[in-house]
């Protein structure tokens, strides 16, 4: 029942994802852009609403930034493209990629914090000119980022591949569970399949920082407009607030995201024979961590 | 692309299933690592039944993956446009001869837009949603210095005639309800006779970061016997067209948004006579 489960979920969640892509979900897109003013003209409210003393005026903010970040990470991002990369490309449990998406889009909102007031409040620096060292300087370094983060990815997957061709399948199957990294070469007497090592990698804490760091470096337009004019209009702590609440609602969407990355995965897997897991499962790597390559790479040639 | 990655994933090689072993077992991944491990045991005496099922739940995750890319790169800008909304208004004025001679634009921000531009001037300290004469002074005008070459924003035809308008004057900036609102005179290089031709004004950013709305009043001062009726695009067509442009921009990496503004444009339709 519990494969079946999973199998139903890959197909569900890759049917909605072709389905999202080949124009099903124009509808939402639209829906996006539309609400997009009613948005808007809420955050001013809000925003007024504050700066007047209005009593429940802060948790109006938080409610409708809250629904900012949800709505704004509803569209494609890198961000997501990460997260449900890597979730496809490696055997993360759920619970930590959804970790990792929730870390990701708080530390997005601090870098946003961190920029508006080290440009705008201590350099003096323009909104203008914010603007422009968020999109001209941050947003490439982070798309490079995460591409190289996709090439890593792609290069360990395809290191898997390599190893799970050399090793006999008897000793693939022997399972083995001591759970200590080594390389192929490391001359212990037994080798070992890729996968339970791919499985203490995942859970390593350089990835998680690569992750984390490469959504964080791409600060959202909409959280530096909302910090700066806070700013401006003397609150600039129901911005910082602001921020962060949008930063929560965009890590529901990442984590949305990562859910079916990982129930996908997983469905995949468990349409597999057991034995053919560890020489399958690093090519999930490779074709994700390409993926996530491609789509970030190309979005930088773009704007450079 | 998905013909690289589809041959990528199936030279990965499905092989037969390999028997009974506990190599890669999805361990504690959604529940509980017992339960998981039991229905490993329990599946795996059926793999070999369903050795070709794996490539079809592949392809489909490579179909997935290919339309993961075409979504983030393709349709990405969309989402980002536009930024700015501005509520539009127009009255076309004619002379005694009934030829039309110029149009006034009424621009009205949107509360987000009018908020920062009200904050960024550091006026109405008070916030009590009123300027001071100095202040509307101040604010009068911010949206009227208009880069060399700048059109406008508004464009008028008559008929295929492209009509030429003058640079901005008569300006007029308020602060009401929140929202700023700026009126603008444009005048025709030549007065215009409208006659066979309908004469057509419409509004739009080519890059769509703005967005006009005719949503204000639209009046003819003078002219007799004219008429006007408020255009709106074909937006379904203009939106199937941006998506073609949006898809071949990520092949080519030299340009930037493409500038289909126009096919989004409202406008007013002014015919006399007839």
């Amino acid at each position: 029942m519990r494969r079946i489960g999973l199998i139903l979920g890959a197909v569900l969640a890759l049917g909605l994802a072709a389905l999202w892509l080949s124009g099903g979900f124009v509808a939402l897109q639209v829906w996006v852009m539309q609400s997009q003013r009613e948005v808007q003209t809420a955050l001013a409210g809000a925003v007024r609403a504050i700066r007047l003393g209005e009593p429940g005026a802060m948790a109006g903010l938080l409610a409708v930034c809250f629904g900012y970040g949800v709505l704004h990470a509803a569209g494609p991002g890198h961000g997501k493209v990460l997260i449900g990369g890597y979730g496809i490309g490696r055997r993360v449990p759920l619970l930590t990629l959804s970790g990792i998406s929730v870390a990701a889009s708080l530390a997005q909102a601090a870098v946003a914090v961190v920029l508006v007031y080290a440009g705008v409040a201590v350099l003096g620096w323009t909104r203008d000119a914010t603007q422009g060292v968020a999109e001209r300087v941050m947003a490439p370094v982070g798309t490079a980022a995460i591409g190289a983060v996709g090439l890593w990815l792609a290069w360990r997957g395809l290191r898997g591949v390599w190893q799970a061709r050399t090793v006999p399948e008897q000793v693939i199957a022997h399972g083995h569970y001591d759970g200590h990294q080594h390389g192929t070469e490391c001359g212990c007497g037994h080798a070992h399949g890729p996968t339970m090592e791919q499985v203490q990698a995942a859970s390593g804490w350089r990835d998680r920082a690569a992750l984390v760091a490469g959504v964080a470096m791409r600060p959202c337009t909409g959280a530096l407009f909302l910090l700066i004019l806070t700013w401006q209009l003397g609150i600039g702590l129901a911005g910082v607030a602001g921020t962060f609440a949008m930063g929560l609602g965009t890590a529901v969407v990442t984590v949305g995201v990562a859910g079916l990355a990982v129930w996908a995965r997983e469905g995949a897997l468990a349409s597999l024979p057991l034995g053919a897991v560890a020489r399958v499962l690093p090519w999930f790597e490779v074709v994700a961590g390409s993926l996530v390559a491609v789509v970030a790479f190309t979005l930088l040639a773009q704007v450079v | 692309m998905r013909g690289a990655l589809s041959s990528a994933v199936a030279s990965g090689g499905f092989t037969p299933p390999a028997i009974g072993g506990a190599n890669g077992s999805p361990v504690g991944y959604f529940g509980r690592e017992d339960e998981n491990l039991n229905q490993i045991v329990g599946i795996s005496g059926c793999a070999t039944r369903r050795g070709r099922f794996p490539e079809l739940v592949l392809r489909i995750l490579v179909a997935g993956l290919s339309a993961i890319w075409l979504w983030a790169v393709g349709v990405a800008p969309v989402f980002a446009h536009p930024h700015i909304f501005v509520d539009t208004g127009l009255e076309v004025i004619f002379d005694a001869d009934q030829r039309a001679t110029g149009v006034r634009i009424t621009w009205s921000y949107d509360e987000l837009t009018s908020l920062q531009v009200i904050a960024e001037h550091g006026l109405d300290e008070d916030f009590d949603g009123l300027l001071t004469p100095e202040e509307t002074a101040v604010l009068n005008g911010f949206d009227m210095t208009w880069d060399a070459g700048y059109p406008g924003d508004s464009y008028a035809v008559l008929g295929e005639d492209q009509l030429v308008l003058s640079g901005p004057s008569e300006w007029v900036t308020t602060y009401a309800d929140a929202r700023i609102t700026s009126v603008h005179y444009r005048r025709f290089e030549q007065p215009v006779v409208i006659g066979a031709q309908p004469l057509l004004v419409r509004f739009f950013d080519p890059t769509m970061y703005v967005g006009y709305y005719v949503k204000l009043a639209v009046r003819l001062t003078g002219g007799e016997g004219c008429a006007s009726v408020i255009r709106l695009p074909d937006r379904d067509a203009a939106r199937v067209k941006l998506d073609a442009a949006l898809a071949a921009l990520s092949a080519d990496v030299e340009v930037s948004y493409p500038e289909l503004g126009e096919d989004f444009a409202e406008g007013v339709e002014v015919t006399c006579g007839g």
